[in-house]
């Protein structure tokens, strides 16, 4: 489903170039569960922008689903990732304006899906999150651990063929952090494709497979057997 | 997907009260100055044009012509109308028409008021004004002696509600049959009474016009089918002038000419004498101004909160675009939250407008009668609306496309993005503000100190504790000196004296022979009043030589006069006392020969836009005019009564009206005032803006610096080093931007003080006292925005992942 060859992201400042992502080669299946693990600044999170088509790359070669992206204009990217990709995020990055519904309901207006279809799906995803009695309620009326499913319901609200997490558990408690990892680890049973990064060793445990990262290179890439 | 903005925008709104507060309220404000602004001007240049058939009449006015002097008057003899029509046949009609500016006493039924607004009228008035009838019949309304046409308000006041055609009311000396009903005049004519009574009737019988054509005496308006009709009676009056005015022309040494001005123009023609106070087109333009800035200093506010406000959402929009957003959507998102606040400040302006209309004395300042009216007057239905559209649009379009550049990326950081959004085009709009507020104060201050030196100036005379009584018939004329010998009983009042007229008000002018070089005569132009005994002493007149009348100088052959100083200089005199002046005297035999008997010091017989002229007076008491009573202040009330029991002794049943000379000084200056009021007012309005801008332009940039500030004070810095920080990033643009408005307000004032012939100093202290007072409270504004961030703790702002 994803393939990147020899992709390369350099930052430059007056004076200093630096290489965040260098050189990185490899792929993603359909249907696996990928954790990308590494120290701070190795470019974790710029690979995965990357890979969610949020952030230019300078070389390389990057694959989505059979389409060389950098053909793509950037309207046809945004089409291509509102259609696809699902986001989850450290901080939750909910919208404190909208309720819990609206929030989860917001990509699928972005894709122009029809209203009567979009509260379908929305009470679809609040039962699966498991939070159908909140709907009403605004973000900041909600704990972590509850913004966080949110944040996930609105990751998976479009269908999207693949999820792409950014550290999801970094702000919340074990308990909560571990109802968020079951809860990816189900989607992931159920077919969704995942991309996480994280810090944990402990997340990383849920994974297929995990990849890590030391300055911008990969440096070891480990299968794991689940039971 | 737009009720999903809608409701995204109004939540926005709502979250950030007091930015909503703030924002619409900036915006209502600029929207009703400019609404208010919109309405005054709509009022002044349909000035007239309510009049049915106003665009075809003409207004004759006169341009005499004496020693290569020209003097243009606003009305003409009364005995050209009937000639003009007798002459020129394509005249459709042609009127003569008075105001008469002084109260008329009405009594009917046991109901006695006074009515400021009578109007004298020939009999074909209603055929040049084609004003439309409620009741009575305009074709024959001033078919007989006697006949009167009174508007609604008018018939209110004496009649209730009843049809008060064919009913009679009367004054002290005639009745009068109302022939014919009218509805008001609106505030914007120059063309307005509250009643008409037929006049010219007897002499209309007479037909000796010929004599009355030098004597300028009543309005003459023509109905002419065509503008081209216009030119051609200015055209040919030269054989008008040849048959029936050159013989006199030669005797007086003077020409004539007619001008005819469209009725609808005579508002912003040229001032001429005779006349109402015209309008001023340059004041138009200038509120037209004022109206527009502060349309524009308030957009400049909506922008720079709504950008603001953007820099604290970029992460939202980031946001947005991760989950699919095009730059069209954020666009769209913010453009509505623009059209939705702009909406908002719209309808607080329409209620604020009707507000001020209705429950403040504005229109009384500005002599208007504006309303929102939405059924007569359509502009107010797209003319708000497209400007609150334009307002949103514009404004808004700023932060749009700001936060549609924001990457998607944003919305994956922590903490505040720092996107490089045009500070310096926000320091440059809040300095443009700032300019503009400071030169509106400092010219509102200068205003205010001319019309205090136009209250205190020393005119001459003192114009305190003089009470004046007006004296409208023959009748008490010659009661004048029974009741001044009363009076000089009363220890309340220290002197009386009567005039024709008094100084501001109806002053005469005269021509006089002045002997040239070489013993040639040229004719001058001069002040001329007629005064009673004890004049000088009650007006505290000093005089420099002579003295005043006396009753040997009665006797003599020559008419006795005093002079002031500029008739001295004008005549070039070392010995003033004892010298002649001949007075012209058209249509008579022979000219006046007078002899000086005084000089007096120069006083402003005028208002102080005018210069002191030459000026002639002559004694004549027992005329109708103003008897003038100086009383004791301190014993105002026991003096006023004094007064009106000797009235009411000598003259009974004549309404006692009284009035105070300083009071009616004050009214020569009504237009200023009115205009340094409305400067006022606006000044607060200015103020109060860009306070806000001031405000948002300090929170803003210390919101920019938080993280700076915390960095600092780790390293060290005190709250002093912070706040010294923020404030040397605005100071420089405090500093221009007063530095420019000390000009600006300089090129004002002079424009505005150019009207006045006596003027206050434009004293430096003024402006350089204004301008600190702006820095000061520019540093009070930042310094508070400054010591906020200043007392942040530094681990607060430097939380980053």
């Amino acid at each position: 489903m994803i393939h990147l060859h020899h992709i390369v992201k350099t930052y430059r400042s007056s004076s200093v170039e630096t290489q965040a992502v260098s050189e990185v080669s490899f792929s993603v299946k359909r249907g696996e569960f990928v954790s990308i693990m590494g120290p701070s600044g190795c470019g974790k999170t710029t690979l995965l922008n990357i890979i969610g088509l949020l952030d230019d790359y300078d070389s390389g070669l990057y694959i989505f689903d059979d389409t060389d992206v950098r053909t793509l204009s950037e309207k046809q990217r945004i089409k291509l990732r509102k259609a696809n990709i699902g986001f989850v995020f450290q901080n939750f990055n909910l919208l404190d304006e909208l309720s819990v519904f609206e929030n989860i309901e917001l990509p699928l207006a972005y894709q122009g899906v029809a209203v009567g279809e979009r509260r379908k799906r929305v009470d679809r995803v609040l039962e699966q999150i498991g939070l159908g009695h909140r709907s009403k309620h605004f973000p900041y009326e909600l704990s972590g651990g509850q913004q966080q499913r949110v944040a996930v319901g609105r990751a998976i609200v479009t269908n999207p063929r693949l999820i792409l997490a950014d550290e999801p558990t970094g702000n919340l408690d074990t308990q909560h952090g571990n109802e968020i990892m079951e809860m990816l680890s189900s989607l992931n049973d159920a077919g969704s494709t995942i991309v996480m990064v994280t810090h944990s060793v402990h997340d990383a445990a849920y994974t297929n497979r995990i990849v890590k990262l030391v300055d911008g290179q990969i440096v070891s890439e480990k299968e794991l057997l689940h039971a | 997907m737009h009720k999903f903005r809608i409701k995204f925008a109004i939540r926005a709104l709502l979250r950030n009260k007091v930015y909503t507060l703030l924002n619409v309220m900036g915006l209502a404000i600029g929207l009703g100055v400019c609404l208010i602004i919109f309405l005054y001007l709509q009022s002044e240049l349909t000035y007239d044009t309510s009049i049915a058939g106003y665009d075809k009449i003409y207004r004759v006015s006169s341009v005499f012509t004496v020693d290569e002097q020209q003097e243009e008057y606003g009305g003409a003899g009364i005995g050209l109308a009937p000639l003009l029509q007798r002459e020129f046949p394509f005249i459709e009609g042609a009127t003569r028409f008075v105001h008469i500016d002084e109260s008329v006493l009405f009594k009917r039924d046991g109901i006695q008021a006074s009515d400021d607004y009578v109007a004298l009228a020939d009999h074909n008035y209603f055929k040049v004004f084609e004003i439309p009838f409620l009741a009575g019949n305009p074709a024959t309304a001033l078919d007989e002696p006697q006949s009167m046409v009174v508007t609604r308000s008018f018939a209110q006041k004496y009649f209730g509600d009843a049809n008060p055609v064919g009913k009679l009311i009367s004054t002290n000396n005639y009745e009068y049959t109302v022939t014919g009903l009218i509805d008001d005049f609106p505030a914007n004519t120059h063309h307005s009474y509250s009643a008409l009574i037929l006049s010219f009737y007897r002499r209309d019988k007479a037909e000796n016009w010929q004599n009355s054509l030098w004597q300028i005496e009543a309005h003459t308006f023509l109905k002419l089918s065509s503008a081209a009709d216009a030119a051609r009676l200015e055209n040919d009056f030269g054989s008008f002038y040849q048959k029936y005015m050159a013989e006199a022309g030669q005797g007086l040494q003077a020409d004539y000419l007619i001008n005819l001005t469209p009725l609808d123009e005579v508002h912003f023609a040229e001032p001429v004498k005779f006349d109402r106070p015209a309008g001023n087109k340059g004041y138009l333009y200038a509120f037209g101004g004022i109206g527009l800035l502060i349309l524009v200093l308030a957009c400049i506010n909506y922008i720079n909160m709504a950008t603001i406000r953007s820099l604290r959402r970029v992460k939202e929009a980031g946001m947005q675009k991760v989950l699919g957003a095009g730059k069209r959507e954020i666009v769209y998102q913010v453009l509505i939250e623009s059209f939705i606040l702009a909406s908002m400040a719209l309808l607080v302006a329409m209620v604020m407008v009707e507000l001020v209309l209705e429950f403040t004395p504005l229109n009384n300042i500005m002599g208007k009668d504006l309303t929102l009216n939405f059924m007569h007057n359509l502009t107010l239905w797209w003319l708000p609306l497209g400007l609150a559209s334009l307002i949103a649009f514009l404004s808004g379009w700023f932060p749009a496309l700001y936060l549609s550049k924001v990457p998607a990326m944003a919305g994956l950081k922590k903490g505040i993005i720092r996107q490089k959004g045009g500070l310096g085009v926000r320091k440059l709009l809040v300095g443009f503000q700032f300019t503009i507020s400071v030169a509106v104060v400092i010219t509102a201050l200068l205003m205010y100190r001319q019309m205090e030196f136009v209250r205190s100036k020393d005119l001459g005379f003192n114009k305190e504790d003089v009470m004046l009584i007006p004296i409208r018939d023959t009748l008490t004329a010659r009661t004048i000196s029974g009741i001044r010998q009363k009076l000089a009983q009363s220890p309340y009042i220290k002197a009386s004296s009567s005039a024709q007229a008094i100084p501001g008000k109806s002053v005469d002018r005269i021509v006089i022979n002045v002997p040239g070089v070489k013993g040639t005569l040229s004719q001058q132009v001069v002040d001329f009043m007629m005064v009673g005994e004890d004049y000088f002493k009650t007006m505290e007149i000093e005089f420099v030589e002579g003295h005043t009348f006396s009753e040997q100088d009665e006797v003599s052959n020559t008419y006795p006069v005093i002079i002031n100083e500029a008739t001295v200089r004008m005549m070039g005199w070392k010995n003033p006392v004892g010298q002649k002046i001949e007075i012209v005297a058209p249509g008579q035999a022979e000219n006046y020969m007078s002899e000086v008997i005084g000089v007096v010091k120069d006083f402003n017989a005028h208002s102080l836009h005018q210069d002191i002229e030459p000026t002639i007076i002559t004694f004549q008491d027992e005329i109708a005019g103003y008897l003038h009573v100086r009383v004791d202040s301190k014993n105002l009330i026991s003096a006023l009564n004094d007064v009106e029991k000797t009235f009411a002794q000598l003259r009974p049943g004549v309404p006692f009206q009284f009035s105070f000379l300083n009071k009616d000084l004050m009214k020569l200056y009504e237009e200023e005032q009115r205009q340094s009021r409305l400067i006022l007012f606006l000044t607060y309005l200015a103020i109060f803006i860009s306070f806000l801008g001031l405000t948002g332009l300090a929170s803003f940039t210390t919101n920019l610096k938080t993280q700076e500030v915390g960095i600092r004070k780790v390293l060290g810095a005190g709250r002093a080093q912070v706040v010294n920080l923020i404030f040397k990033e605005m100071l420089w643009l405090i500093v221009v931007s007063v530095a420019l408005a000390l000009p600006l307000a300089y090129w004002l004032t002079r424009a505005w003080l150019s009207n006045f012939a006596y003027t206050t100093e434009l004293h430096p202290l003024v402006f350089v006292s204004s301008g600190l007072t702006a820095i000061l409270l520019a540093y009070f504004i930042i310094s508070y925005h400054s010591i906020k961030i200043a007392r942040i703790k530094p681990v607060d702002t430097l939380k980053y992942e």
